[in-house]
């Protein structure tokens, strides 16, 4: 401690300051990284995205979007299922065989694997249901769905500060 | 020595933490075993199901708070790299070494719970999108972590490189939280925010918040036991040898 | 079409993972307290045969 510390940094100094700027380069090298590889690490495609960059046909693609409420038909019989995806601007029709997942909706955002057609319909080989960030009672969502605040086929649900104080007994209100 | 580093010094002297933390534990562990019973138990019989999820979202108890455990146990391990690769504080490897099979578990089981989720809900076990793929990757880094620690005869030398390993992978923190906003994932964007009002109904986020604090008292209690037990380990070897 | 919702379907993935974590939980606190209480156990028994050796004069 005979050093003074303005004068000379100690080793414990230096080295904080080793470790501060390695971590500094780090930090830039990964976003660097990480932004050149943006649109490799996008989990999926909008419709409107495949529409103004078709990939390369029998590539297989993963396209998102929302369940066009309406457009969901199974066909009798088969485990045929057809429907329509939308990003709000241009909906592609998907068709499907085989198991949908449980969180599978008119209104559910989706994850559809598979190829885009030449007819630019898409084919898809796996369903995935994508789950938003609200949970709420099924109560809940009984009474926000009679009292005409919300249609789960039409979108997400209103903000969260208008229900989340509404407990599992709301129901009661509504005879 | 500046007040701040000498009072640091003092208490993180294995001696003096050993007589502070020792009587500690046991009632550390009471209120974690009964926050935790509570949680589990309001999370699994009393809580309303979810109006999508139904019964399954009551993973939710288990996954979330072990994938914050998962993190904040990371942030733990970069920390004491950091104390042990400046200051070279002793009692920083001891807890790196305890750390480390901790958040090795519990990223393990976030991941495990989120699969066991994933099936029924997005209809697939394992995707590669950003979320998961970053936590799997923070999964490996324990795992690394817990062998370069142990892997050289020359203790210290193994302490140094798992001190750089955690220092280094801290990147993989901001890349985990923010990777739901920053790309489109399968996973789902965080519910409770510091700034936003969370989007979880309130019936679905107490049995939350205490599985989580229950979890995190639970995670402390057991590190600090296990530092407890590794440092007197040190003192039996210290005595049996001057014994000699 | 969807999954089929039997009991095991609805109930199985949940307590799959309660289970899973329970017993991954408790095994990682047996193993912490077996080994904390060993080591107090072989400290306070060192600790005082070393006691007794300095009492008593060579």
């Amino acid at each position: 401690m005979s050093r003074s510390p303005l004068l000379k940094p100690s080793r414990k100094t230096t080295r904080l300051w080793i470790l501060c700027a390695s971590l500094l380069c780090l930090g830039s090298a990964t976003f660097l990284v990480l932004n050149a590889f943006s649109s490799n690490i996008v989990f999926f495609m909008a419709p409107s995205q495949l529409r103004d960059h078709p990939p390369h046909p029998s590539r297989v693609v993963r396209l998102g979007g929302m369940v066009v409420a309406g457009s969901l038909h199974h066909h009798p019989n088969t485990p045929d299922t057809t429907f329509d995806v939308t990003d709000g601007q241009v909906a592609i029709t998907v068709h499907y065989t085989g198991i949908l997942p449980d969180l599978f909706r008119e209104g559910q955002s989706v994850v559809a694997v598979g190829e885009l057609q030449t007819d630019q319909s898409f084919k898809a080989q796996e369903v995935l249901a994508k789950h938003d960030e609200t949970y709420m009672p099924k109560e809940v969502a009984d009474a926000l769905k009679r009292s005409g605040k919300w249609d789960p086929r039409f979108g997400p649900p209103p903000d969260a500060a208008s229900w989340n104080r509404m407990t599992a007994t709301s129901h009661d209100q509504h005879p | 020595m500046s007040p701040i580093s000498s009072w640091f010094h003092h208490y993180a002297n294995p001696g003096v933490f050993l007589r502070l933390v020792r009587p500690c534990l046991l009632p550390l562990g009471t209120i974690s075993v009964i926050l935790l019973m509570t949680g589990l138990i309001w999370g699994l019989c009393f809580s309303p199901a979810d109006w999508q999820q139904g019964e399954n979202v009551r993973i939710m108890y288990i996954h979330v708070p072990m994938a914050w455990l998962a993190s904040a146990c990371y942030v733990a391990l970069a920390l004491c790299g950091i104390l042990s690769l400046v200051w070279r504080h002793p009692l920083a490897d001891r807890a790196a070494i305890e750390i480390g099979p901790i958040g090795c578990a519990a990223s393990a089981l976030c991941l495990v719970t989120g699969s066991l989720w994933g099936k029924p809900s997005w209809g697939t076990w394992w995707v590669w999108d950003a979320r998961l793929t970053s936590m799997l990757i923070l999964f490996f880094l324990y795992l690394g972590h817990i062998t370069v620690i142990r892997a050289f005869d020359d203790s210290f030398r193994g302490q140094k490189a798992a001190a750089i390993l955690a220092i280094v992978g801290i990147v993989d923190l901001p890349i985990i939280k923010f990777s739901v906003q920053w790309w489109n994932t399968l996973h789902q964007p965080d519910s409770i925010s510091l700034t936003a009002t969370p989007t979880i109904s309130l019936s679905l986020m107490w049995p939350l918040v205490l599985c989580t604090g229950g979890f995190t008292l639970g995670a402390i209690t057991l590190v600090n036991t296990r530092l407890c037990a590794s440092l007197m380990e040190r003192q039996v070897q210290f005595f049996s040898r001057r014994g000699k | 079409m969807t999954l089929s919702s039997s009991w095991l379907h609805i109930w199985g993935f949940v307590l799959a993972s309660y289970s899973l974590t329970s017993l991954w939980i408790i095994a990682l606190a047996f193993l912490a307290i077996r080994r904390f209480n060993h080591a107090s156990r072989r400290l306070a028994l060192l600790k005082k045969s070393s006691a007794v050796k300095e009492q008593t004069p060579s």
